[in-house]
C-alpha cells in the first residue's frame, strides 16, 4: 500500500468515526433532553437554576454537536464519496480486521459473563473460569493457563481480602 | 529537629509506611485517600512525630505511585495520575518505561520540595489569596480547566470539547445535592450517589486499552514490553535541561492544590495544558515527550504540598487526603488554624521538616516500586492483559464493595473503546467528570448569591482575569497566526 492509499484509508476511517460519534451524540443528547422530564424541580424562590439546568444544557450541546459532527463527516471529510468508491486496499483491510473484531467480541462476551458470574458464584470460581477462558482465547496452553490462573487468583485474593480487608464477592460457591 | 526525625523509632515506620503508599498507589482502584486511611489506625499507636511522618509520607508516595501503572499499563493508580497515561505510556511503548518513571520520580521529588518550600515561605499569603475566590471565580476556574481539554488534545478541538461536555453530563447523574432530586438514576438506588470517578476511569483507560490491544496485536504470547536499563542518574541531564518546566509546573501545582476543591488531578492537567501551549512543539505532546512526562508529575506532588496551605493556616482541607490528616493532627493534639503559627511553632516546624525529608525518601522508595513493577513487563502480553482485567474488575468493586461500580467500569470500557475507535480523545471526558460538579455547584451558588444576575461572573477583578485567560486559551494562537501572516506578507 503506498502512502497516498494509506492516507486515503485513514481518512476514510476518520470520517466513519466522526459520523458514528455524531450519531452516538445525537441519540444521547435526545435521550438526555427527553428524560430530563423525570427530574423533579422544587422552587425555593432563591434564583437557583435548578437540578435540570446543567444536564439539559449538556444534552442540547451534545445533540447539536452530534449534528455538526455528521455534517463535518459528510461535508469536510467526504464520507459519501468514500463510501461510493471503495478501493482495493480498503477491501483488503476490512478482511484483515475480521479476526480482530471477532477477538474483541469474544472478549466482551467473556467479560460480561465474568461480571455476571462474579456476583452469582463468587470471586474465586468466576475469576478462575474467566482467566482460563481468556488465556485460552489468547492462545495459551492448558498448563500456562492453569498456572497463571492460580497465581493471579491467589495474589488478588491475598492482596485485597487479607491485606486490605476488602470483602470480595462470595456468591453461591466461593 | 532533624535528629529526632532520624531516630529509628520514627524512621523505620515512616519508611515502611511509604512503601505501603507505593504499593497502594500503584494498585488501580486503591486511592491515595485509602492509603492514608489504612495508616491512620496504626499511626495512633506511635509517637506524634512518627504518626505524622507516616501519614505525610504515605500521602506523597501514593500520588507518585499512581504514575507507575499509568506509565506501564495505561491504568492510572490514582486520579492524579491520569495525565501520565499520555506521554509516560507512549514513552514506555517505545521501550523507555524506566526512563519515563525515573524522570517522573525525580520531578515528583523536586515538585514536592518546591511545593513544601512554597508552603513554608508563602503559606499565609497564598491562603489569603485563595480565600478571595468566590463562587464566580471558582466557576470560571472550572470552565478554564475544561478548556484545557482542547489544549491537551490539539487538532481535535471540537471532539475534545464534546467529550468534555459528555463528562460534565456524566457528573450530573445521581441525586442533586441542593434539591435531592434524582437525575437519570432510572430507579436505581446505587446510582443515587452518582457514577464514581474511579470505575469510570478504570473502564475508560484500563478496559478500553485491553480491548484495543486484543484488536491490534496478534502476538499476545510475546513479552509485554522491554524494560530499559535507565538509571536515576541517566535522567538528571534531561531534568536539568527542562528545569524551568519543572519549576513552573510545580508552582502551578502548588497554587492549584491550595485552592479547596481543586486537587492534584486538576493540578496535573492544568500544568500539562500550560506546558503544551507554551511548548515550541505542541504537536509532539501525547507521543512520548519529556515535557509531557515532567509537567503533570511535578505538579501533582506539589499540589499535595499546596493543599496543606489552607489546611494548616485556616484548618480548611484542600482535598480528601488532607481532611484525614487534619483529623489525625487533632488526635495528636495539633490544632490547625492561624493560632498554630503563633503558639505551636515547634509543631509547625516538625510538619515542615517531615514534609521536606519525605521528598528525599521518596526517591529510594519510589525506585524500588518502579523496579518491582517493571518485572511485569517480562511476562507474556496475554498474561498481563488478563491480569489487568481481573485487577480492574476487583479494583472497581473494592471502592464501595458494590457490583454497580463493576457494571459502570464495564460500560465505560465499551464507551472508551468506541470513542477511541472513532478518533475521539477520552481524556477530556475525565476532565469533564472531575470539573463538572465544581462548575455546576459554583454556577448555582453564584446565581443564588447574585439574585439571578450574571453580572458578577464577569465584573469581579479575578473573574475578569479568568475570562481573559479563557479568551486567550481559544483565540491567542489563531490571532497570532493571523497577525504574523499579515506581517509576513507585507
Amino acid at each position: 500500500m503506498n502512502d497516498m492509499e494509506a492516507e486515503q484509508q485513514e481518512s476514510h476511517f476518520n470520517s466513519i468515526g466522526t459520523a458514528a460519534f455524531g450519531l452516538f451524540l445525537i441519540l444521547l443528547g435526545a435521550g438526555i433532553v427527553y428524560f430530563a422530564k423525570d427530574i423533579r424541580v422544587f422552587s425555593f424562590g432563591n434564583n437557583d437554576p435548578g437540578p435540570k439546568a446543567v444536564p439539559l444544557g449538556t444534552g442540547v450541546i451534545l445533540f447539536v454537536g452530534g449534528v455538526l459532527q455528521i455534517v463535518v463527516a459528510f461535508a469536510r471529510e467526504g464520507l459519501l464519496d468514500r463510501l461510493r468508491t471503495k478501493s482495493k486496499s480498503e477491501k483488503q483491510s476490512v478482511t484483515k480486521l475480521k479476526p480482530a473484531t471477532a477477538r474483541i467480541l469474544w472478549m466482551l462476551g467473556t467479560m460480561v459473563a465474568y461480571v455476571f458470574l462474579l456476583n452469582t458464584i463468587g470471586f474465586a470460581a468466576s475469576t478462575s473460569l474467566f482467566l482460563v477462558a481468556t488465556l485460552k482465547l489468547f492462545g495459551s496452553g492448558w498448563k500456562e493457563a492453569g498456572m497463571t490462573t492460580i497465581v493471579i487468583v491467589a495474589f488478588v485474593y491475598l492482596l485485597f481480602e487479607v491485606v486490605f480487608k476488602v470483602s470480595l464477592p462470595t456468591g453461591s460457591l466461593f | 529537629m532533624f535528629a529526632e526525625l532520624l531516630q529509628p523509632s520514627v524512621l523505620i515506620p515512616w519508611f515502611l509506611a511509604m512503601l505501603l503508599g507505593i504499593f497502594v498507589g500503584a494498585t488501580p482502584g486503591l486511592t491515595a485517600t485509602m492509603a492514608v486511611a489504612l495508616i491512620v489506625p496504626i499511626s495512633f499507636h506511635m509517637s506524634p512525630m512518627a504518626g505524622l511522618a507516616m501519614i505525610i509520607g504515605v500521602s506523597f508516595t501514593a500520588i507518585f505511585a499512581g504514575d507507575i501503572p499509568a506509565t506501564w499499563l495505561r491504568i492510572p493508580g490514582t486520579p492524579a495520575s491520569a495525565a501520565a497515561t499520555l506521554d509516560g505510556f507512549q514513552m514506555a511503548k517505545k521501550g523507555k518505561g524506566n526512563f519515563a518513571l525515573g524522570l517522573d520520580l525525580i520531578c515528583s521529588s523536586i515538585g514536592g520540595i518546591i511545593g513544601v518550600a512554597t508552603l513554608i515561605f508563602v503559606a499565609p499569603q497564598l491562603a489569603r489569596f485563595a480565600l478571595k475566590f468566590g463562587s464566580y471565580e471558582y466557576f470560571w476556574l472550572g470552565v478554564l480547566g475544561l478548556s484545557m481539554s482542547a489544549m491537551v488534545t490539539m487538532g481535535q478541538t471540537s471532539k475534545a470539547l464534546l467529550a468534555a461536555t459528555l463528562g460534565v453530563f456524566i457528573s450530573t447523574v445521581g441525586q442533586d445535592v441542593v434539591s435531592n432530586s434524582q437525575r437519570y438514576t432510572f430507579g436505581s438506588i446505587e446510582a443515587l450517589g452518582g457514577l464514581h470517578f474511579i470505575p469510570v476511569m478504570i473502564g475508560l483507560f484500563g478496559v478500553a486499552e485491553v480491548l484495543r490491544n486484543i484488536g491490534q496485536s496478534e502476538a499476545l504470547g510475546e513479552p509485554t514490553g522491554e524494560a530499559d536499563s535507565s538509571s536515576l542518574i541517566s535522567v538528571l541531564p534531561e531534568v536539568l535541561r527542562h528545569k524551568w518546566c519543572v519549576v513552573r509546573s510545580a508552582l502551578v501545582g502548588t497554587v492549584i492544590g491550595a485552592l479547596p476543591g481543586a486537587g492534584a488531578d486538576v493540578a496535573a492537567w492544568g500544568s500539562y495544558g500550560i506546558a503544551k501551549s507554551s511548548s515550541k512543539t505542541p504537536e509532539e505532546f501525547g507521543t512520548g515527550t519529556i515535557e509531557g512526562v515532567i509537567a503533570p508529575t511535578s505538579a501533582n506532588n506539589a499540589a499535595v504540598a499546596g493543599a496543606w496551605i489552607p489546611a494548616l493556616v485556616f484548618g480548611i482541607p484542600g482535598d480528601a487526603v488532607t481532611a484525614i490528616v487534619l483529623g489525625v493532627m487533632l488526635v495528636h493534639g495539633i490544632k490547625p488554624g492561624p493560632m498554630l503559627f503563633e503558639d505551636g511553632g515547634d509543631q509547625v516546624r516538625s510538619i515542615f521538616a517531615i514534609a521536606l525529608v519525605t521528598q528525599f525518601m521518596l526517591v529510594p522508595c519510589g525506585w524500588a516500586g518502579v523496579k518491582a513493577f517493571g518485572l511485569i513487563q517480562k511476562l507474556p502480553k496475554r498474561t498481563v492483559l488478563a491480569g489487568v482485567l481481573v485487577f480492574s474488575t476487583v479494583g472497581a468493586f473494592a471502592i464501595n464493595n458494590s457490583m454497580f461500580d463493576v457494571y459502570v467500569m464495564l460500560a465505560f470500557g465499551l464507551i472508551g473503546f468506541f470513542m477511541e475507535a472513532c478518533g475521539v480523545p477520552v481524556v477530556p471526558m475525565i476532565l469533564g467528570l472531575i470539573l463538572g460538579p465544581l462548575v455546576e455547584r459554583e454556577l448555582r451558588a453564584g446565581l443564588i448569591a447574585s439574585s439571578g444576575s450574571f453580572e458578577p461572573f464577569f465584573m469581579r477583578p479575578i473573574s475578569m482575569a479568568l475570562v481573559f485567560l479563557l479568551f486567550l486559551a481559544f483565540f491567542a494562537k489563531p490571532m497570532w497566526k493571523l497577525i504574523s501572516r499579515r506581517l509576513f506578507t507585507k
